[in-house]
């Protein structure tokens, strides 16, 4: 036995007190939110008839916008309500493993608001490169915390590149311009509504002794 | 180093699945028996066998109720539990800072 055992055992220590201050985080209200509210956005585009290539990408850029905006106030009140840190060791770590996807989403908004000359936007493709990087940052994220995320990531990445096969190969015709904010409020609202339900569902666990 | 710190060091505890156990009820008020064993992916006979040892210690506390109409097994680390894992952190401090100071 030596002092590097006991450094190890320190570690093992703090990172499971890490993670399991992490899996308290009630991700299912986050979850139901987020999914909402990518209904209501899909929902509203649709009625109003905020469709085509001019609208797509600033509308759902907006609509990320305020759902994180919301999802931040939700975790800081269930952090303020168990008296922990917002900006928690386990926290700064799950947004470092979103980051990098998620801006990269940002820079391909951007780039198709931007109208580059001789570019191509379609909003199809947008929403599944999209998805494909929402996938991944889930994935990432997952590795931190618990409960299915890393699958819901997976389930976002084949989701989109089914959506970005179809749409490059002009396979299903349904799959065009016209349902491009439905196909966002299916992938964004429904899944998470749906995991956001599971989670609430499955909340505490059955007795398995 | 000073071979004590060995001898001192909480048996009950120091043994890798019962310390994975502290570890993680020491950051929570409570969990339940299938939270513990999903995050520290322990089998349920594993994780019974370990918790039926931490509780005879003292160390633990499990509490049966029901929720929403399931049955919910839930663990908390009692006060002695607590206080003997904090004894169990300081005494590896110790460790390591020694190690430290004698180099």
């Amino acid at each position: 036995m030596n002092a590097n055992w006991a450094e190890e055992n320190l570690n093992t220590i703090r990172t499971l007190m890490e993670r399991a201050s992490l899996y308290r985080r009630a991700l299912a209200p986050i979850a139901v939110v987020a999914g909402i509210l990518g209904i209501i956005a899909a929902g509203l585009a649709q009625v109003v008839g905020w469709t085509g290539k001019d609208y797509f990408a600033g509308y759902w850029m907006s609509v990320a916008a305020i759902t994180g905006g919301v999802i931040l106030l939700l975790m800081y009140r269930q952090a303020i309500k168990s008296g922990e840190k917002f900006w928690s060791p386990p926290t700064r770590r799950v947004a470092q493993a979103i980051l990098p996807l998620l801006v990269a989403g940002l820079i391909l908004g951007i780039l198709e608001l931007g109208d580059l000359p001789g570019a191509n936007p379609d909003s199809i493709r947008l929403a599944a490169l999209w998805m494909i990087l929402y996938g991944g940052a889930l994935h990432s994220a997952g590795f931190f915390m618990r409960r299915g995320l890393k699958l819901l990531g997976w389930v976002y990445l084949i989701l989109g590149s089914l959506c970005l096969f179809f749409q490059e190969s002009g396979q299903i015709h349904w799959l065009n311009e016209s349902r491009a904010h439905l196909v966002m409020g299916c992938a964004f609202g429904v899944n998470n509504l749906a995991y956001g339900l599971y989670l609430r569902l499955t909340s505490e666990p059955r007795e398995t002794e | 180093m000073n071979p004590d710190f060995f001898q001192q060091l909480d048996k009950v505890i120091h043994e890798k699945s019962r310390m994975a156990i502290m570890s993680t009820l020491a950051s929570c008020v409570e969990l339940s028996f299938t939270g513990l064993r999903d995050t520290l992916g322990m089998t349920d006979g594993n994780l019974t066998t370990h918790i039926r040892t931490l509780q005879k210690s003292g160390y633990v506390s499990v509490s049966k109720r029901f929720s929403d109409n399931r049955p919910l097994t839930t663990c908390t680390l009692t006060r002695e539990g607590r206080e003997a894992f904090g004894g169990y952190v300081d005494l590896l401090e110790e460790i390591i800072e020694q190690a430290r100071g004698s180099k």
